[in-house]
């Protein structure tokens, strides 16, 4: 593992541009409620404003670390993450979003809810609700644990604690620092840092956008391993799948768990909602679509620029365009860039936190524990909650060292999508779904993806089980199949109870 | 309708001390037969799950009650003439805007005193609204017993209106135009993506094969987020034009 030592002026401008963010956020959230002038209200800032607090949302520190570190190590398969994640709003935009916010009903567990009166398909909804998050948790904390030990000198698992316990605390002093402006100033600076760094690229080595990926297709590029040795591969090598996944069934895996993935996620939907115009969210989306597809573009730059420029730890692939950015701007840069992620992987932990927990408290605590009428007490569970699902992801954080965040979020995606995707799907265009088969599929789908995810070759490093380091191929399917499979059985029963209702 | 007498703004958001607030403006409004305008503000803060149960319990808008049905209710139980106004945007802004369009008397409006964190991010309205406004503002202070019967009467309401039965809308949805081109759009992409996949698992070979200057994979895969990009603009232009022509989708 490459030494890195305590960097002063690093650490200061770290510390300032956290608190800085942190600041703003505090004050812009604030300023949304009490501002005298209309500024806020005024106009068509608002879809704007809107758009880019979606992409904020959406584009964590995975998206930023991860993505630019697989493009570096693995060329193509790495890209492959890139316009999947794109594609996944594709999905939400024209399949779920519109037709959810017609039924009326604004969480996943809520609409399930409002369709069948059982309170156990609420509580599945919530369970999903709950893993789905806990496994989005893990690649942020591993982020933030990779950024602090090139950034302060410090060991990673200082960097997972930290972030935890800042999150913990402002969730369990406060629970409110992550609205729109926070969001918004996230993806702003997230553009910023990746536009920033891609300029630096091409302007450091000289190459023009297109020349820049027609250099890699003719020359190949070099990776370093872990031993310490360097691995070359040729242009059709490097720039084609393959590097990553080697079976070529892992490609398509990945490719169908990562379309269908951001629709199912907990914490993305849900700010779809809170716009309260229809037209106004569809114009966020779109907002979020260019600003998101345009970050993926740029991502390509940074991964490639890591390469050429050999700013690569073997033994940490997520510091790819951190390093990038000493290399190409030395200190100051380099501790602007971390520092952005830093607080970007802060927004996304408190905000994915902050939903998880509210809709334990909700769907759990006052719907199927039937505590209603104390919101106080609710906050309390759900102030709970967020520690324990804080301290979950911190110690599975520090087990998770050495992946890739992106990889992981890959997986995060997978499970969401095989456990809420089929019922969502099934919710809202199959007339014939049942209670009890959305119940069995999403347990389905959410114990078999983990199941073959701990079976894959990510997990058990000789003689996996599963072939496929992605589960989505198999997962997906066969979600759908059982939510099908047993609705058509429950036909009869849920006709009885229809009719005992009415 | 330029002079019809005293006007009385009231705010509302359906919390306690909101509750409390238009019980003091609807007696006031009947004293000096006045008109009552009832004011609710979206605000547009995405708050989300714990963020929006820490702000409600924060500002004691804990009975998940409509403020303005409940200040309608109230209104015609007194023979309070009244209209009602929604506005969206930051809270004090429009409260403000609001009694100048109305030429408001005065305005009533509830204080919460939120302490601690949630006060430094959620800020005071009534404080900014005092600031700003063109007219006489009354922040209605609660005593103890004011507050427990404002809990009462929220309560009492909110058991007497509960949520409306959820209407399957689905069916009529998937018949419009709109969802029609959404759906369209989606299996182009999705056939798109398809082929893709499917090459880009099989034939490793095709995707490095040399075009335009990068590789039929690089060159592939950027026209799927530009196409994604474009595909939405133009839903977004489409259905704008044709919520348009309908008037509201």
């Amino acid at each position: 593992m490459a030494d890195y030592v305590f960097r002063p002026i690093a650490f200061v401008l770290f510390v300032v541009i956290v608190l800085f963010t942190l600041a703003i956020s505090v004050y812009a959230s604030r300023r949304v409620r009490t501002a005298g002038h209309f500024y806020v209200a005024g106009g068509g800032i608002k879809w704007f404003v809107n758009g880019i607090a979606f992409a904020g949302d959406y584009l964590s520190a995975a998206s930023f670390l991860g993505v630019a570190g697989l493009i570096a190590f693995f060329g193509y398969d790495g890209f492959m993450y890139a316009i999947g994640f794109l594609a996944g709003w594709i999905v939400a935009l024209f399949l779920i979003a519109e037709p959810l916010r017609k039924i009326g009903k604004y969480t996943f567990g809520d609409a399930l809810a409002s369709k069948f009166k059982d309170k156990r398909v609420r509580l599945m909804a919530a369970l999903s609700a709950l893993v789905v998050s806990v496994f989005y948790l893990i690649p942020q904390m591993v982020g933030a644990g990779s950024i602090v030990q090139p950034l302060i000198g410090l060991p990673y698992e200082v960097g997972v604690v930290l972030v935890g316990l800042i999150v913990v605390l402002i969730v369990a002093t406060a629970g409110m620092v992550s609205t729109t402006y926070v969001q918004f100033i996230k993806g702003f600076l997230l553009l910023f840092a990746a536009l920033a760094l891609t300029i630096g690229v091409l302007a450091y080595t000289g190459f023009g956008p297109l020349d820049f990926i027609g250099h890699f297709i003719t020359n190949g590029a070099e990776v370093p391993t872990k031993a310490g040795g360097t691995i070359t591969y040729t242009g059709a090598q490097f720039m084609a799948p393959g590097l990553k996944y080697k079976d070529p069934l892992d490609f398509a895996s990945l490719a169908i768990g990562l379309i269908l993935g951001t629709a199912a996620l907990p914490h993305i939907l849900i700010r779809y909602y809170t716009v309260p115009k229809p037209s106004d969210a569809r114009k966020s989306t779109v907002v979020a679509i260019i600003a998101i597809g345009a970050f993926y573009i740029l991502t390509l730059y940074l991964g490639l620029g890591a390469n050429m420029l050999g700013t690569l730890d073997a033994s940490n692939q997520n510091l790819a365009a951190p390093l990038l950015a000493d290399k190409i701007g030395g200190e100051v840069f380099f501790a602007v860039i971390s520092s952005i992620a830093f607080a970007t992987i802060l927004g996304t932990v408190s905000g994915l936190i902050m939903a998880a927990s509210g809709a334990i408290a909700h769907d759990i605590y006052t719907e199927i524990l039937g505590k209603k009428g104390d919101d106080r007490k609710t906050l309390r569970v759900s102030k709970l909650t967020a520690v324990a699902v804080g301290l979950v992801a911190i110690v599975l954080g520090i087990i998770m060292k050495e992946q890739n965040v992106a990889y992981l979020v890959g997986l995060a995606f997978a499970i969401a999508a095989s456990a809420n995707i089929p019922a969502l799907i099934c919710l809202l265009f199959w007339k014939r779904t049942t209670g009890p088969g959305i119940m069995v599929g999403i347990a389905t789908g959410l114990g078999l993806s983990i199941l073959l995810i701990l079976i894959s070759p990510t997990f058990m490093t000789q003689g996996a089980w599963f072939p496929l380091n992605n589960p989505g191929l198999v997962s997906i399917p066969v979600g759908f199949a059982v939510t099908m499979g047993v609705s058509l059985m429950t036909q009869n029963s849920e006709k009885k109870a229809r009719a005992t209702e009415a | 309708m330029a002079n019809d007498g005293y006007k009385i703004l009231l705010p509302t958001d359906g919390s306690y001390p909101a509750i409390a607030a238009t019980v003091r403006a609807i007696e006031m409004a009947r004293d000096r037969k006045g008109k009552l305008v009832i004011l609710a503000v979206n605000e547009r803060v995405l708050a989300a799950g714990m963020e929006r149960i820490a702000e409600d319990s924060a500002l004691m808008r804990t009975a998940g009650i409509d403020g303005v049905a409940y200040a309608k209710e109230m209104a015609t139980k007194n023979d309070v003439p009244f209209e009602t106004m929604v506005r969206e945007g930051a809270v004090v802004g429009e409260i403000v805007k609001a009694a100048s369009e109305t030429k408001a008397d005065i305005i009533v409006m509830g204080s919460s005193t939120i302490k601690g964190l949630p006060g430094l991010y959620l800020g005071s309205v009534s404080r900014g609204v005092i600031k700003e406004a063109p007219c006489d503002v009354v922040v209605v202070k609660l005593t103890e017993d004011e507050m427990h019967k404002a809990v009462e009467l929220a309560l009492q309401f909110a058991l007497a209106h509960k949520a409306p039965p959820i209407t399957n809308g689905m069916a009529e949805y998937t018949k419009t135009r709109k969802f029609k081109v959404g759906l369209a759009l989606f299996a182009i992409y999705g056939i798109g993506y398809a082929i893709f996949t499917i090459v880009g698992s099989f034939s490793h070979g095709t995707f490095a094969s040399g075009f335009l200057g990068t590789n039929i994979g690089i060159f592939s895969g950027i026209s799927l987020i530009v196409v994604a990009i474009i595909m939405a603009v133009t839903f977004n232009w489409y259905a704008g034009k044709s919520e348009k022509k309908t008037g509201g989708g």
